[in-house]
């Protein structure tokens, strides 16, 4: 049973992914301009010249076949070179999502705890005043404009206090700002997915049978309701990591960060679109893969999700 | 035949006053639509007239929000901003519930093969961070306030393509689809005229979810300077403006950014409280 949930979903995996890349590849194709113009400085070549430059770049070929040897260029690693810099794509993306995944690990630790916490002090006393000024507090998190924050952060912290660098990424306390922008945003949804998960579980009957025996609220709530709910709590937030990823991006840019985010984001201004939609591929496949690897994980944990969620 | 939710709008409203939270956040809404049409009366200066003489002038009796780099009056250009805000959050929710909601209902709706494929799409466009969908576009179209709203719309159409379907799931086993199809009814009658109205209730939710993130993400995009174009008093745009002079002008930023967060924070709260208001039987398909 595990196992052909664990081939289902891996299978279902792989069509996505092809998907995936040819949305990006359509993209691709729809922008404006003639490759081979943008080549050739801007002029019309040749037509021997053009017939040659279209046979080596395989855009003589059909649709189909050309995404294709996109697909097998993505696969081999050849991602192309960066337009401005001639820096391979596929090394620019790797250096650059290092800094970007620092900085959504730091963050998202920040915020789980900031989040787990307060939904536990909402858990406590469920529908109470507490409880619901908990929910207001984690919407006020996702509804912040997260450029907004990082700006009123640096204003405090770095123009008003000059406590720690407006941006940048040398050393630690670089990475202060930006996490705790990125956590603001992200607590509220981690808070939301705990409480409700840590709800489900409150109501049942070892939870009753726990407080039945006569130990302290706390001491249910942490050890029994908590520890049952931690796999979904991880689950459910492991499968939104990609709007995780989303709020890094605009986050990078406020703070001048080097992640793929901001990489993304100068690649449009540059019109460097090798590196525009090689960011927009790695991060797509990084999301969809961690979204496949919690849910194995979750289907190999708690065997009830393989039937639920075929 | 008039939809369910139409008629029960009075009954919402009255629901929505009952709480200070809500009622705050209501008003909040419906006052982005007041300002958007009265804006010319209410608006104390021009949003686009320069005055060089007054920039970077902190709030006083005069301009009670302070003025910005130009020497616009920037309470005047939060209210006339209610304009773009509002073209934005009604063209973006469009083509998201449409194309989502289509894409979602056949997919439920005809199942096997169909839903497979549609699936896979969804599944692939829920992979990417929205804000990435949007900038591939943008990238793709240009920049402008036109594309940001277009590109949105096409980020946020998975979000209702998978709640379409959940919730067409649930409902084709209903006995009055049964009912429909045994005198004869064809498939988009049964999906458009008998499913589609039974359901409207959820999306129309999930549109205020939407309408708050689309607001989030067309100032994310202004704000990087690929959204909308000067003079347009767009908050997100005031805000790529005003970050220049923040250490001398703080307000010129701070103000923008809270009309966004205040705007986006009562979306979210009113959508909260209809979706408790559904049927709960919705409850458990909506995240």
């Amino acid at each position: 049973m595990a196992l052909s949930y664990i081939t289902y979903r891996v299978f279902l995996y792989i069509p996505t992914l092809f998907v995936i890349l040819f949305i990006v590849f359509s993209l691709v194709k729809l922008l404006p301009g003639d490759p081979i113009r943008v080549m050739y400085g801007e002029l019309e070549p040749p037509p021997e010249v053009r017939k040659a430059l279209e046979e080596k770049l395989g855009l003589d070929k059909p649709f189909i076949i050309q995404f294709l040897l996109y697909s097998y260029r993505i696969f081999t690693g050849d991602w192309g070179k960066s337009v401005h810099t001639g820096e391979p794509v596929a090394e620019l993306v790797l250096r650059r999502f290092t800094a970007t995944l620092e900085l959504t690990i730091v963050s998202l630790a920040i915020a789980s705890i900031i989040g787990i916490l307060l939904a536990y002090i909402a858990v406590m006393r469920p529908g109470s005043f507490v409880d619901r000024l908990a929910g207001l507090v984690s919407m006020a998190g996702y509804s912040m404009p997260v450029f907004w924050w990082g700006l009123i952060l640096i204003l405090a912290f770095s123009v008003n206090l000059q406590l720690l660098p407006p941006g940048g990424r040398e050393g630690f306390e670089s990475l202060v700002l930006p996490s705790l922008t990125l956590a603001t945003v992200n607590f509220g949804l981690i808070c939301r997915v705990s409480r409700a998960a840590m709800l489900e579980v409150y109501s049942q009957d070892f939870v009753i049978a726990a407080r039945a025996r006569g130990f302290h609220e706390r001491r249910v709530v942490i050890w029994y309701v908590m520890r049952n709910a931690a796999v979904t709590i991880v689950t459910l937030v492991g499968l939104r990591f990609g709007i995780l990823m989303g709020g890094a991006v605009i986050t990078e840019t406020v703070f001048a960060y080097p992640g793929v985010g901001r990489m993304i984001v100068e690649g449009i201004f540059a019109r460097d679109y090798p590196v525009v939609f090689g960011g927009i591929v790695f991060v797509a496949l990084v999301v969809m893969t961690i979204n496949l690897i919690v849910d194995l994980a979750y289907a190999i944990l708690d065997p009830r999700a393989r039937v639920t969620r075929l | 035949m008039v939809p369910k939710f139409l008629i029960s709008i009075p009954y919402m409203l009255r629901a929505l006053y009952r709480e200070p939270t809500t009622a705050i956040a209501t008003t909040v809404v419906l006052g982005i639509i007041v300002l958007a049409v009265l804006a010319d009366y209410i608006a104390p200066y021009s949003y686009s007239e320069p005055n060089l003489w007054k920039r970077l002038k902190p709030p006083s009796w005069d301009h009670l929000l302070g003025t910005d780099h130009l020497g616009r009056d920037i309470l005047s250009r939060i209210i006339y901003g209610t304009r773009p805000l509002l073209y934005v959050i009604t063209v973006a929710v469009a083509i998201a519930a449409s194309t989502g909601t289509l894409i979602g209902l056949l997919s439920g709706y005809f199942g096997g093969r169909v839903d497979l494929l549609l699936s896979r799409v969804i599944d692939a466009l829920m992979s990417f961070p929205a804000i990435l969908i949007a900038l591939a576009i943008v990238a793709v179209l240009g920049t402008g306030l036109e594309k940001v709203v277009i590109a949105i719309g096409i980020a946020e159409a998975s979000v209702f393509a998978r709640l379409a379907r959940g919730l067409m799931l649930v409902e084709k086993e209903q006995l009055y689809v049964l009912a429909s199809k045994a005198v004869g009814a064809g498939s988009s009658r049964i999906i458009f005229k008998h499913i589609l109205p039974n359901i409207a209730g959820p999306l129309m939710v999930q549109a205020t979810f939407t309408a708050a993130a689309a607001i989030l993400w067309e100032a994310a995009l202004s704000f990087l300077g690929l959204g909308a174009q000067p003079p347009t008093p767009s908050w997100g745009l005031m805000l790529y403006e005003a970050k220049d002079y923040m250490r001398t002008a703080p307000h010129a930023m701070i103000f923008p950014g809270l009309a966004i967060f205040i705007v986006v924070l009562s979306f979210n709260i009113v959508g909260e409280a209809l979706r408790d208001m559904m049927d709960p039987r919705f409850r458990r398909v909506m995240r």
